[in-house]
């Protein structure tokens, strides 16, 4: 859909499950609620504006409802309970990892992937941080292999900055946060050739990968590299499951860095994607049970009465939303 | 055209104000890069929240603000042309520091006869060739000899002779690495590796003729146990859900991290520290 | 633990001594064509087939998408020859657009194999649009105005000077999309061009990429999906060829064979290892 017009349904949809996602942000943090309160505020009124203006009654009403709840949930909710987050174990596998490349003494590789300067390129930069400061700590080196020139700028601060914050400044080497190729086989090919002479000990790839994951990973076990992987591309995980050690299945990419630093923010978004899902789910079995309800009915299974009327035309309605 | 698109116009080369603009662009990048430098890093802060967020409101304004009826888009819809081309420019830049990085490692190496330097050698060397051939081939004046290989323009030989088949070359490779990773790694250790070997096979087997041929002579009343038949089971029945799950929760996750790095609640590297 | 005993053995053979022996799995076919498998073209490409004929029928400009390079022609390449032949022998007009910068030339080669056998004419009966820097951007663009958007051929030539694309404002005057790819593209189409007039599209991706479409499939957003090389050659076998995809299918099962021989006798060596340990153990013990 180029538009929310296209499908307001859907558009409205996707606004209630950030307004979820934001509210479990902010009520972590006690700073923010303030701002958000008033920012909620700010499009009630605004979106009241459009509703009223077009006559929508029940929008309208169903906006102060929802706006009313979210303020009282906002104001009265304590940010001193952090949710805790299930034990993913390729993210304790990361220390055991660091630990190993240093007692070798061979470097740490970390790509974030062959996509832009995009989502999961931003998110494995995150992760990476964390990593760096880690291997920063223990004296180590860090690699950093990128596909694409802006994530070589944004990746050296990053790694610049975590070497800082491990204490360890001097043993940043600029040279060491590389732009390879953005041609997907001749970045494979590069970052094949790296792994074997660098001797890499340890390697993360965590980002969008394509069919080049496999001969970096292949590569890699041949050098009996510990490897790491996350990918938000579902193709790519078996490839990954067969070579690699430890793999972060679905949404445990996103929900790394939360892990890693136990940020009560972070760790608030984490519970807000859940309680969106918990949404989604609770959308899809009513639409199970709308279709196969509606099916009944075609077939002749249900008969019509005043009471299946109704039911038929919430049914109907529901299917009729999301299409 | 409104204003904002009349100045962000593309300006062709021969205009008489190209140069103009060219330069003025350039004093205002360096003006506003001067200024972020001096101002401290409490005050920048704040500048570049807001720019991000600013960047953002466009596209989120854009799509859901209602399109009238009769009309493709929005008041903000005529500016999607301008916001494409400021991107492209950047990327543009960008790929130029790439270039520079990446030549630079490379010509250290050289000089320096580092391990492998041979490799960065080589590299250079492709570089500086091809660059040259690609700007004869693109640039030369009508009539203008260039260099052939059999027949071709040596860029055409270099482009579809070497990058294309060592790019095929590459792909092929995953073929032989699938088989040593797949020989290595698929061990029968419990319940649910049996599951997914004994799918696996199905699928595979019923992905290719040799399945077809296998069960081709199965009565016509249990056709759903032909390989075939199977394995597209599998796909749509059981494999599709679960993509479906895992796609859900991946999306969920894009839309945290991009709502986190809109309204610039993402935290540096070093959570703990800033929290 | 000894490492000289046949399930060690079975379990570590030398990855070289595999490489070898898939190479000459994989020449055999070609070097015997003699050597082949009989086809049974799966639902899916039977499903795409039908999709390509009833875009065909309407004798209105097809879209054909091109994402590929020459490193996934092993796979897209051939399901593109497929489609294109098809297309040709329907006498449907249709344009190539490509999101990568080898694939006009690849597509131009394929079209210029048949061109000659179908009487099809640059121009008059198809159009190669080149290469479009930005796919989500020309795709919103395409959606509206397909002319202003691209604006000229691969070769420079103004869109409003070429004859098949006379009636052709927008996506909406499109009888159907293909979208032959490596890459995630199918988003972008199914998220910005074929909601909007409810254009039919294929989804012809490499078999890696395939499951991506089931979901679609089923709730019916695309008409169809060709699988990788083994669609290539169930569609060359509904149409009544027999071309490179038909070949490759063959070799296509013999390495999968292969594949599935050295799973078992990994399997094998590991459990006979197992086995032997514990035996080995007990008659320690007793």
């Amino acid at each position: 859909m180029q538009h929310a017009s296209d499908n307001w349904n859907v558009a409205n949809f996707v606004v209630i499950l950030s307004v979820i996602i934001l509210f479990k942000i902010v009520t972590a943090q006690k700073g923010m609620k303030t701002p958000f309160a008033a920012c909620i505020g700010l499009f009630t009124v605004i979106l009241l504006a459009f509703t009223v203006r077009a006559h929508w009654w029940g929008a309208s009403i169903g906006i102060l409802i929802a706006s009313a709840f979210l303020l009282f949930k906002i104001l009265t909710s304590r940010s001193d309970r952090i949710p805790t987050i299930r034990r993913i174990a390729g993210l304790n596998a990361i220390d055991e990892a660091v630990g190993r490349a240093t007692e070798m003494g061979r470097p740490v590789l970390m790509i974030p992937g062959i996509g832009q300067l995009d989502i999961p390129a931003l998110q494995g930069l995150n992760i990476f941080g964390y990593i760096a400061r880690s291997v920063a700590a223990f004296g180590n080196r860090t690699i950093l292999a990128v596909a694409d020139p802006p994530l070589a700028g944004v990746g050296e601060e990053v790694i610049r900055d975590a070497y800082a914050a491990g204490g360890r400044p001097e043993l940043f080497n600029p040279d060491d946060v590389r732009f390879i190729s953005d041609r997907q086989f001749a970045f494979a090919s590069g970052v094949a050739g790296l792994i074997e002479r660098e001797k890499v000990a340890a390697s993360f790839l965590m980002g969008a990968f394509f069919a080049e994951s496999l001969i970096i990973t292949e590569v890699a076990q041949r050098t009996g590299t510990i490897q790491i992987a996350a990918t938000n591309q579902f193709t790519q995980l078996p490839f990954f499951v067969a070579t690699c050690d430890y793999v972060l299945l679905g949404d445990e990419f996103y929900a790394a860095s939360a892990y890693l630093s136990r940020n009560p923010t972070l760790l608030g978004s984490i519970v807000g994607q859940d309680y969106a899902k918990l949404l989604i789910l609770v959308v899809i079995v009513l639409g199970v049970i709308a279709t196969g309800y509606m099916e009944l009915v075609h077939t002749g299974a249900i008969h019509d009465s005043s009471a299946t009327d109704s039911l038929t035309k919430v049914a109907d309605y529901f299917l009729k939303m999301f299409r | 055209m409104s204003i904002i698109n009349h100045i962000f116009a593309p300006i062709p080369s021969s205009h008489p104000l190209f140069y103009v603009a060219f330069f003025l662009t350039i004093l205002v990048g360096l003006g506003i890069l001067a200024l972020l430098q001096i101002l401290p890093n409490q005050a920048r802060k704040p500048i570049i929240a807001l720019v991000t967020f600013l960047g953002g409101l466009y596209y989120t304004a854009e799509f859901f603000i209602p399109v009238p009826t009769g009309h493709d888009g929005n008041f903000l819809s005529p500016y999607m042309d301008t916001m494409s081309n400021i991107a492209s420019v950047l990327g543009c830049f960008s790929v130029g520091l790439g270039i520079i990085s990446l030549i630079g490692l490379h010509f250290k190496n050289t000089i320096k006869l580092k391990a492998s330097w041979g490799f960065s050698a080589t590299l250079i060397v492709c570089f500086v060739v091809m660059t040259i051939f690609t700007l004869l081939d693109q640039y030369s004046p009508k009539g203008m000899l260039i260099p052939k290989v059999a027949n071709k323009s040596v860029y055409q030989f270099l482009f579809s002779g070497g990058l294309t088949s060592l790019d095929a070359a590459m792909f092929a490779l995953i073929g032989f690495f699938i088989i040593s990773a797949s020989y290595r790694a698929f061990r029968i250790r419990s319940l649910e590796a049996s599951y997914l070997m004994a799918s696996a096979v199905i699928v595979m087997l019923g992905q290719v003729t040799l399945g077809s041929a296998l069960t081709h002579n199965i009565p016509h009343a249990y056709d759903f146990f032909k390989l075939e038949n199977l394995s597209e089971y599998i796909l749509a029945h059981i494999n599709s859900p679960a993509q479906r799950a895992v796609t859900f929760g991946l999306a969920l996750g894009a839309l945290a991290t991009s709502l986190r790095l809109w309204l610039s609640l993402e935290r540096g590297l070093y959570f703990d520290q800033e929290a | 633990m000894n490492s000289n005993t046949i399930w060690e053995k079975l379990q570590s053979i030398d990855t070289r001594i595999l490489y070898v022996v898939t190479l000459i799995v994989i020449a055999l076919p070609m070097l015997f064509p003699q050597i082949k498998l009989p086809i049974v073209p799966s639902q899916e490409s039977i499903d795409c087939y039908q999709a390509v004929e009833e875009m065909g029928a309407t004798h209105k400009l097809i879209l054909i998408n091109g994402a590929f390079s020459a490193s996934s022609r092993g796979e897209n390449g051939w399901q593109a020859q497929a489609i294109i032949e098809h297309l040709m022998k329907m006498h449907a007009p249709f344009a190539i657009m490509s999101i990568d910068p080898q694939n006009p030339q690849l597509m131009q080669d394929i079209v210029d194999k048949y061109a000659k056998k179908y009487d099809y004419v640059y121009g008059r009966d198809y159009v190669n649009l080149g290469f479009q820097v930005a796919f989500a951007q020309t795709v919103k663009g395409m959606v509206q105005d397909i002319k202003g958007t691209v604006k000229e051929d691969w070769k420079g030539t103004p869109l409003t000077n070429i004859p098949v694309l006379k009636n052709v404002k927008s996506i909406k005057d499109v009888s159907g999309i293909i979208d032959i790819t490596p890459v995630a593209s199918l988003d972008t189409w199914l998220g910005l061009a074929t909601r909007v007039y409810d254009t039919p599209l294929v989804y012809v991706p490499t078999a890696v990429m395939a499951p991506e479409g089931y979901p679609y499939k089923d709730s019916k957003q695309i008409k169809g999906i060709l699988m990788g090389v083994k669609g290539a050659g169930d569609y060359e076998y509904l149409m009544g060829v027999k071309e490179e995809g038909t070949q490759i299918s063959t070799i296509l099962s013999m390495v999968y064979g292969l594949i599935i021989l050295l799973i078992i006798f990994g399997n094998i060596g590991y459990h006979g290892a197992r086995i032997s340990a514990q035996n080995a153990q007990k008659h320690g013990s007793e």
